[in-house]
């Protein structure tokens, strides 16, 4: 027994010493092997910064492979297979990935956009939503925000404008207690492009109001009001950003033109409407400016069309028809009868619609002319 | 637990004999009853020690990687052919001059110390298993740390156990419980360890080990956890639910791996021996050995070098096409084939595990790409695919089922896991009757106990195997002397070959006579007072024990110093035979006639 109590007890001090040794030994190596995961990690982000994946990938396998659960590593890696164009690969990743950590908001966002370009539309609409719904460490509404407004962007990008449109709304709504002119642009263009210009026109105001001296704000807000037929608005906020962008003329590729342009086009735009008028007398004035202005290019349009060999088309000579009688109209029918006023302003209109298609698009005041009588056929956009 | 018993009933002191034996004598006497005693304790010190040396061994071999073979991972490095090249010769010359017991993986050797050296493993072969194996895995060599770990854990059982001045029997019993605890704490799963060394060790299921084993095991993983962590050997994917048509998909997983573990077991078969017999460039083998496997990992497939868990660990990841997958297991299996049959130190758990998640994630590719409506992920496929070739290339179908389940840690691929590797395992056995370590104990020149028959237990005869029928002479105990002396005798005349006669009893057992006990009882009788006693009162209280046919045929031969004849009952009638068994029926049908 006492032999028997020695040996264990050599045993136990063996076993302590031993134990003690590999501890040791252990640590050393343990911190060794940490040293070198954060050398590789650090290797691999610069080349992920300097758009490497390829390079990226080698040092974070590499940094992995001395810390193994390093949750950070493995999430580069994640990211550098993807931009890599290892689609399958990364997505692989990510899901193991979110096997451990479903809610979280960055690996769902990751996974979304591999969906995305995998071209799975509903799997990128369900992690975008597993994203924005999920778990941000820190900044989690600003998180939040952009993850919606690049699931709005892709639904833009799918045709899917009610959707759009819909993630845009609570974008919107959740951005309204901050006062972020940048924000606002940025959610009102995305309006824009998901075809709610009355959405995007009061970002676009909210931002004007925050940030009064930002021309974009008021150039994109006139380019609305231009469309809206909004010609006052138009005319006025254009004016202003022309003013603070010190002469800048704007986006000469925007099909409505340069920003200087658009500015007069609406102030003429407003001398020509007879809506705009203050008067009645004035209105008057201006229908028959008007007529004056869409004879002749009817007028000119019918030359245009007719040769020896053929006759105008059916709808020119129904117009011509109509112009017989509308020339001998005065001023005095017009300001007693609002049903002929009515019938003389939808005469200008037709003739101005028909001529552009017949004879080619109009220039100066034709071409506004057209602009008004588009705009009573199509009111809004 | 009954030898125990029987020897503790021996050894009790009588009362007033104590002080005339010597300590001496003492000590022989109360040493089994000690050894008891220290038994399983000594088992948790094997398991803790043996954790402690597996820890240093996989820090070795992860240091010597790193200084070997440099931190980058990518191919075309001239070190990657230079380092192995010049390890295998450092190795070569360290086991021919200094540790000559280290070649191999570790479990034959182990296998061998208990079959043939009573447990004995050397300090010696310990050491230079530890430092020669983690040079090979280190610099580079396809081979693993597991097997290497079995033998260290045995080594250190076997060592303490000689220390603690234990007995033969103890001393072949604590070989395997370090093998367990080695193993243990190498794969960092404790069920799989033990079912292992039952499997591949011992052959069999014993109650007197099992506990030692299962102790040792234990604490060597708790010791490897509080170093490494708890987390599995392996980062596991997402293992999604089965759909029932993949089984088909696993069932081909099965067939593939049946078909790979054959051509890695016959290119084993094939190049060791070859290679053994090369006496006069032995020295050079591992070295050259070495410059191939670095050269395969220098134009292109650096995974192949070492043990290759990130190998695996990617594969269950799918970070590999299908193309490379292939040439993945392929070559492993070459560089396996080169770095074992060179006789370098090392094992062969971790390349067969490579081999398997590698093909079986090929297979999950090809499924991915071909049958997309199919859920599973090509992780699950590796992760069987570990279990298949670990049961058809090892040859250990239980042990494969539950280290993918221990190491997954998820039962929902138990179908295709058992699925697989029956179909595989199968393949393997009907095509390579040999399992792999048992040719290699052949080509060593040694022949230990087949663990696969002796799991089976195919040479264990039963009863009805050499049972015949009856053809002695029959008679009731009930009946009185007086009648049944005639009948007895006229029964003897009729049968005059009959050396011996049955007497059924009133309880429905049977009395096995021989002749002359009857002439005896009927010569001795007395006709006045014994005339009217049954023949089974007569024969006394004693009855011939009940056998029934499928007991083993080899408990029956102790049974014939009392009876001439063994009557075998049958189990659902008490008292009907189905025949009767004579000792020459036993020997006729051991000597196979």
């Amino acid at each position: 027994m006492i032999h028997d109590g020695a040996a264990f007890l050599i045993l136990t001090a063996v076993t302590g010493v031993l134990f003690a040794v590999t501890l040791f030994l252990f640590r050393s190596f343990s911190s060794h092997r940490a040293d070198l995961a954060v050398e590789a990690s650090d290797a691999g982000k610069e080349a992920l910064a300097q758009h490497r994946p390829h390079d990226a990938i080698a040092s974070l396998r590499e940094a992995l492979s001395y810390a193994p659960n390093q949750r950070d590593y493995q999430l580069l890696l994640a990211q550098a297979l993807g931009e890599d164009g290892r689609i399958e690969e990364a997505n692989n990743y990510f899901l193991n990935l979110r096997e451990a950590e479903p809610g979280d908001g960055f690996i769902n966002l990751q996974l979304a956009r591999l969906a995305r370009q995998r071209k799975l539309k509903q799997q990128a609409v369900d992690f975008y939503r597993a994203s924005i719904f999920g778990d941000w460490k820190g900044e989690g509404d600003v998180h939040r925000r952009r993850v919606r407004l690049e699931l709005a962007d892709f639904l833009i990008g799918q045709k899917d404008l009610q959707e759009a449109q819909s993630e845009l709304v609570i974008a919107a709504s959740n951005a309204r207690s901050s006062s972020d002119p940048a924000l606002d642009m940025t959610i009102g263009d995305a309006f824009l492009q998901a075809g709610d210009s009355a959405n995007a026109l009061r970002l676009y105001q909210k931002a004007m109001i925050d940030s009064p001296r930002d021309p974009v704000a008021y150039e994109k807000a006139g380019r609305i009001a231009y469309r809206q037929g909004d010609f006052a608005h138009a005319a006025e906020w254009l004016e202003h950003a022309l003013r603070e962008s010190a002469g800048n003329p704007g986006s000469a590729a925007d099909p409505e033109g340069d920003t200087a342009t658009l500015q007069k086009n609406s102030e003429r735009l407003l001398a020509l409407a007879p809506a705009a008028a203050t008067t009645r007398t004035d209105r008057v004035a201006r229908e028959i400016h008007n007529r004056a202005l869409a004879k002749q290019r009817f007028d000119a349009c019918l030359k245009q069309s007719s040769t020896p060999k053929s006759l105008p088309s059916a709808a020119l000579q129904n117009l011509a028809a109509r112009w017989t009688s509308a020339v001998k109209t005065t001023r005095i029918a017009l300001l007693s009868d609002r049903t002929t006023e009515a019938d003389l302003n939808t005469l200008i209109g037709d003739t101005e619609i028909l001529t552009a298609q017949t004879c080619g698009p109009p220039k100066g005041d034709d071409g506004l002319l057209l602009i008004l009588a588009q705009r009573n056929v199509q009111p809004t956009r | 637990m009954q030898v125990s018993s029987q020897t503790t009933e021996q050894i009790a002191p009588q009362p007033g004999t104590v002080s005339t034996k010597t300590a001496a004598e003492l000590a022989a006497e109360i040493s089994p009853a000690r050894e008891e005693r220290i038994f399983l304790l000594l088992s948790i010190f094997i398991g803790i020690i043996s954790g402690l040396l597996v820890v240093s061994f996989r820090m070795a071999i992860d240091w010597l990687q790193v200084l070997l073979l440099g931190t980058e991972t990518g191919p075309h490095r001239l070190r990657l052919i230079f380092v192995p090249a010049a390890a295998g010769l450092a190795i070569a010359l360290l086991t021919k001059y200094v540790f000559p017991q280290v070649r191999g993986s570790g479990v034959n050797q182990t296998k061998a110390a208990l079959y043939i050296s009573n447990g004995y493993i050397s300090i010696r072969t310990v050491i230079g298993k530890f430092l020669l194996s983690s040079l090979a895995i280190g610099s580079g060599h396809s081979l693993g740390p597991e097997d290497p770990s079995l033998q260290i854990g045995a080594g250190v059982a076997s060592l303490i156990s000689r220390k603690m001045g234990l007995s033969r029997e103890k001393l072949r019993i604590f070989a395997p419980v370090g093998a367990a605890a080695g193993l243990a704490a190498a794969f960092n799963a404790p069920i799989s360890a033990i079912l292992f060394v039952i499997e591949e060790v011992i052959g069999q299921w014993s109650a007197g080990v099992l506990g030692s084993i299962v102790l040792s095991a234990v604490a060597s993983v708790v010791v490897a956890r509080s170093f490494w962590g708890s987390e599995p050997m392996f980062r596991i994917p997402v293992v999604t639910e089965l759909d029932s048509r993949e089984l088909l998909a696993y069932a081909v997983l099965g067939l593939v791996g049946g078909v790979a573990s054959l051509v890695f077991a016959k290119a084993l078969g094939y190049l060791r021996p070859r290679l053994r017999a090369q006496t006069s460039w032995t020295i050079f083998q591992p070295a050259v050995a070495g410059l191939l496997v670095g050269g395969i990992g220098y134009f292109g497939l650096p995974q192949v070098m070492g043990a290759g868990y990130e190998a695996i660990d990617q594969a269950m990841h799918a970070q590999f096409a299908f193309k490379i997958l292939i040439l993945l297991a392929i070559f492993k299996i070459i560089a396996t084939t080169l770095s074992f049959s060179s006789g370098t130190p090392g094992g062969m758990f971790a390349p067969t595990l490579f081999i398997g998640a590698m093909l079986g994630a090929a297979v999950g590719s090809f499924e991915k790409h071909y049958f997309p409506y199919l859920q599973g992920s090509t992780g699950s496929y590796a992760l069987v695919g570990m279990g298949v070739l670990f049961a058809a290339f090892l040859r250990v179908p239980l042990t494969s089922v539950f280290m993918v389940l221990e190491v997954s840690g998820n039962y929902s691929v138990i179908l295709p896991v058992i699925l697989a590797n029956t179909i595989a395992y199968l393949i393997s056995r009907a095509l390579q009757p040999v399992p792999i370590f048992e040719l290699f104990t052949h080509q060593d020149g040694l022949y230990l106990p087949s663990m696969e028959e002796e799991r089976e237990d195919r040479h264990d005869l039963h009863f009805e195997d050499a049972l015949g029928p009856i053809n002695v002479p029959v008679f009731k105990g009930s009946e009185i002397l007086g009648d049944a002396r005639k009948s007895v005798l006229d029964a003897f005349e009729k049968t005059p070959g009959a050396m011996a006669a049955l007497i059924q009893c009133k309880d429905g057992a049977w009395y096995a006579a021989t002749r002359q006990e009857l002439e005896t009882i009927f010569s001795a009788m007395n006709e006045e007072t014994d005339a009217k006693q049954s023949l089974e009162e007569r024969l006394g209280g004693e009855r011939t024990p009940t056998m029934y046919p499928d007991q083993s045929l080899a408990t029956a031969l102790p049974f014939f110093r009392r009876w001439p004849l063994i009557p075998i009952s049958n189990r659902a009638m008490r008292g009907a035979l189905e025949g009767v068994l004579s000792q020459a029926d036993v020997i006729r049908r051991y000597q196979g006639n």
